[in-house]
């Protein structure tokens, strides 16, 4: 292999600095001991991140929002199951027609996504609440959900299924009693990618969201305020250190559900892989 | 066959090479005339895909020299030495069609629109693709895509044509078929080929002189036949099509022959310049098309032997046999036509076996 | 219903849950927008009659026009810079990255999964008047006037939406660059080419499909971004995603606001379409 020329090396090396930016902000700014957030930085100090713990409406905030992404990432997961199995198994006429429209939402603005939900929901007359978020939040999730569990169900032997029904297995039960068991890390996976994801939305929380605010939402209404703004930094640290710690075992699970299950095709590709 | 040149178009000094602690390739050298269609022979792991590699430049050798025409080729890159290569998968440019496929290398020598197009051409009609030119790459079967392959290389008249594996892909009766045109395409051409493969009969159906590698040496280089009848070791007899290996003893050595004894076979005198202790212990080798099954009870065999069948195969025009010698353990094969009088016989059936002197040959080495 | 075999039934059993979902929470919504956006909102109560002055007021009024045209302009650039400066990180990883290319892919997406809210408020920190750049350049006696030019205006929404979708756009990039295969490259080296030769000769158009994927991941989206321009964008720096939520917030118009959702959405479609299709002229053209 070819060893890359300086200038590509370099670049990379700046690139990689510039999208880990703002990011290498949140530290500094959370544990500066200053109520104003820019340069020079005085001490360290733990202050903010206790002003957060004894702060009611983030409590409140923090449980909307698990309670939301918990429920939303469920749902996300179960629809991507049935999408991702259908998807890897079966052929059906209209089959990329249908799964393009199902990502379609990778695409869509958020914004046009909240404002079409928001309208129906007020034609309806139903008011908002956390179920209204949880309904948008499904939307966004599930395409993610469709991914991950369509390349988990991919790298699946078609045979193991094949065997046992051989064994007498129903359709039913094979599903439950091997498939499932061998795309659990998938689904793991899954539900922790789109819990993240619903977890740090803003934009359809901000228009479908009632009197329980999310997280976002929270801090959203906090950014008005320079003197809230160091415990935003706080509360921000934690969101992004627990983000990090959820997709680093997610794309673990990801990972394991793509090699739990080796046929031919995958046996080559590991070993393009390695020759590469 | 011009073999006019004196010195030989290349030259393999010396090479090893090493890929972190696996040596690849060990103290490797070789000549090959101009002119020659060469291969490269061995079981996968052999080295030989590297030495091709290491002739065409996409890497370099760990110790060692190449000359090419002459040159050394230290430190030249691909795009500057006198070959081309027609690579395994032939690299067919997607997103070019067949005629921007061919005339891919002629781009920066900037020739004229009709010049190239000419040239084209000209490497179309060669490879039986005239007319071609416009088809898209994704429309063309295997076969086609090799002698896009094959006329994109040629066309910039290499003074060595490099060929990894070229046949592999085909499918057997398109393979047999482009053994016989690549042949035919090397001497209208008459450039050296050097060509790398694993299938033994492709190699010696197509080559002038075949060098056999195992674990990254050489192990013989020969024309054909010579490798076919005389092979140097047990493992190049063994590669080369199927040899039966029967231990014998050298009762005595004269100057120009020896005389051995091989089990249950009886004396036999062969014809050698090398010396042998009388007394020590030698393999012989004969080739199962040497051994014959006799049928007919009033034979004019001067040699045979009682031999009891084991296993047949049957492949329509020929039977192998594989049969076991008299009362001992040793075991062979035999081939046979399957022409009049000779009836397939089953295993367990017991018969005569002829063999010759002249049909002995022996093994050195291991 | 046509004759279908099972595979195919069972295929659309399977697939009907979340598609039935798709289209109760995503198609009707969209299409209940666009009915929306045929009523007008007569003070305190809504007015069914289908009229198509919410659409001609959107075309003609010059204020919403300077918008959608600053947020095609905007996501244009923003596509253009993100694009380009992804190209050679996506090719460094697929040429260069060998046993590391997941790691490195991991590591590139991280930001993303981030909350964006966080992300585009640091942004603010960073460029703000006592900002991080202006206090180091400060610090380092560079300046002596903090710069006011790097926020609350266009620059400002353009840079940090350039950093957020920057792993959107190497992705696709990344994947079909990696599709193409190495002997391409060696043939073309034994044919006579050199680096930057192949690069250009085989590299970049087989690579095509992803700079177009990537093109229009980024482009989509951005254009209807809301939380950067309110956040960063001062007066000069607001794009139509603002002004679509004061449609259905304060100003209390939520038809005016679904016809420029439905104007924007149409907008960005055509454009989209249209850079697909001239990319598959330009295409054919060379060859």
């Amino acid at each position: 292999m070819q060893k890359a020329s300086k200038f590509l090396l370099l670049y990379a090396v700046f690139y990689f600095l510039f999208l880990y930016a703002p990011i290498f902000l949140l530290p500094i700014f959370a544990f500066n001991d200053s109520a104003i957030i820019s340069l020079p930085l005085s001490g360290i100090t733990f202050d903010w991140f206790f002003l957060l713990w004894e702060t009611e409406a983030l409590h409140e905030a923090l449980y909307n929002s698990v309670l939301i992404a918990s429920i939303a990432a469920i749902l996300s997961t179960i629809l991507g199951i049935f999408a991702a199995r259908a998807a890897s198994r079966y052929s059906f006429p209209g089959k990329k027609g249908i799964t393009g429209f199902l990502l379609l939402p990778i695409v869509l603005p958020e914004i046009i996504i909240g404002v079409a939900l928001l309208v129906v929901m007020v034609q309806l007359g139903l008011s908002l609440s956390a179920w209204t978020v949880i309904i948008g939040h499904v939307l966004i999730c599930t395409p993610f959900a469709i991914v991950i569990m369509s390349s988990a169900f991919k790298s699946f032997d078609v045979s193991l299924e094949e065997a046992s029904q051989d064994l007498g297995v129903g359709k039913i039960g094979t599903f439950f009693r091997v498939i499932l068991p061998m795309v659990t890390p998938g689904l793991i996976s899954s539900f922790l990618i789109a819990f993240t994801i619903s977890l740090d939305e803003f934009i359809i929380a901000f228009f479908l969201t009632g009197t329980d605010v999310t997280l976002p939402v929270y801090i959203w209404g906090q950014l008005r305020f320079p003197a809230r703004l160091p415990s935003v930094m706080a509360l921000g640290f934690l969101m992004v250190t627990l983000s990090l710690i959820l997709l680093l075992i997610a794309e673990y699970f990801r990972r394991r559900s793509v090699k739990y299950t080796i046929n031919e095709s995958t046996l080559m590709a590991k070993n393009e892989e390695t020759v590469f | 066959m011009n073999s006019k040149a004196t010195q030989p178009i290349i030259e393999i000094k010396n090479i090893t090479k090493n890929f972190g602690s696996v040596r690849a390739l060990d103290g490797v050298s070789i000549q090959i005339k101009q002119g020659e269609f060469f291969s490269l022979l061995g079981p996968s792991g052999c080295g030989k895909t590297t030495l091709l590699r290491l002739l065409s430049g996409f890497d370099n050798p760990s110790s060692g020299n190449i000359f090419i025409a002459g040159e050394s080729m230290e430190n030249v890159p691909p795009n500057l030495r006198p070959t081309n290569m027609v690579f395994q998968s032939y690299a067919i440019f997607p997103h070019l069609n067949v005629a921007e496929n061919v005339g891919y290398g002629l781009r920066k020598i900037k020739l004229a629109k009709d010049e190239l197009e000419n040239r084209v051409n000209e490497a179309l009609d060669l490879v039986d693709l005239s007319n071609y030119g416009t088809r898209e790459s994704h429309a063309l079967s295997g076969g086609q895509r090799q002698r896009v392959a094959l006329a994109r290389a040629l066309i910039m008249r290499p003074k060595v044509l490099l060929l990894d594996e070229p046949l592999s892909a085909l499918d057997k009766k398109l393979r047999e078929a482009m053994q016989v045109e690549l042949r035919r395409l090397q001497q209208t051409v008459g450039i050296t080929f050097v060509l790398v493969t694993h299938d033994q009969e492709e190699a010696l159906i197509m080559s002038d002189r075949i060098a056999v590698m195992f674990e990254g040496k050489v192990a013989q280089v020969d024309t054909p036949e010579f490798l076919y009848r005389k092979p140097c070791s047990k493992q190049v007899a063994s590669f080369i099509g199927v040899m039966n290996f029967i231990p014998a003893r050298v009762v005595k050595s004269r100057a120009k022959s020896i005389e051995i004894e091989v089990a249950i076979l009886g004396k036999a005198n062969l014809q050698t310049n090398k010396k042998y202790v009388p007394g020590s212990e030698i393999t012989i080798g004969i080739r199962p098309e040497m051994l014959t099954i006799v049928y007919d009870k009033q034979h004019e065999y001067q040699n045979t032997f009682e031999a009891t069948i084991n296993t047949r195969s049957y492949f329509g025009d020929m039977t192998y046999y594989d049969i076991q010698i008299g009362d001992t353990d040793i075991k062979a094969t035999v081939s046979m036509r399957n022409t009049v009088g000779r009836p397939v016989l089953e295993p367990g059936a017991k018969t005569q076996v002829a063999w010759g002197n002249a049909s002995l040959t022996i093994i050195d080495g291991g | 219903m046509p004759d279908l075999n099972q595979s195919a039934r069972r295929g659309y059993v399977l697939i009907s849950p979340p598609l039935m979902y798709s289209l109760v929470m995503l198609a009707a919504p969209l299409a209940l927008v666009v009915l929306l956006s045929l009523w007008s909102q007569n003070y305190l109560e809504l007015d069914r009659t289908f009229t198509l002055d919410n659409y001609i007021e959107a075309t003609t009024e010059p204020l919403y026009q300077l918008l959608l045209g600053r947020s095609i302009i905007i996501s244009g650039v923003v596509t253009v810079c993100t694009v380009i400066l992804a190209y050679p990180i996506a090719y460094y990883v697929a040429m260069f990255g060998g046993k590391a290319k997941p790691l490195l892919l991991l590591l590139i997406t991280i930001p993303f999964w981030t909350s964006y809210l966080i992300r585009i408020f640091l942004w603010k920190v960073i460029l703000g008047y006592n900002g991080v750049i202006n206090g180091s350049l400060m610090g380092l006696g560079i300046i002596e006037e903090p710069l006011t030019f790097i926020l609350y205006n266009a620059n400002a929404v353009v840079l940090t939406l350039a950093h957020a979708w920057a792993p959107f756009a190497i992705l696709p990039i990344y994947v079909s660059l990696t599709k193409i295969d190495n002997s391409l490259l060696e043939a073309a080296r034994d044919l006579g080419d050199n680096a930057f030769q192949r690069f250009i000769r085989v590299t970049l158009p087989l690579s095509m499909p992803g700079v177009i994927a990537a093109t229009l991941v980024v482009f989509i989206p951005t254009v209807g971004d809301y939380v950067t321009p309110k956040l960063l964008g001062g007066t000069d720096g607001l794009m139509i995603a603002n002004m679509i939520q004061v449609q259905f917030g304060k100003a209390n118009n939520a038809p005016l606001g679904s016809a420029l959702a439905i104007l924007s959405m149409v907008t960005v479609g055509f454009i989209s379409i249209g850079f697909v299709l001239l990319s598959r002229k330009l295409g054919k053209v060379k060859n």
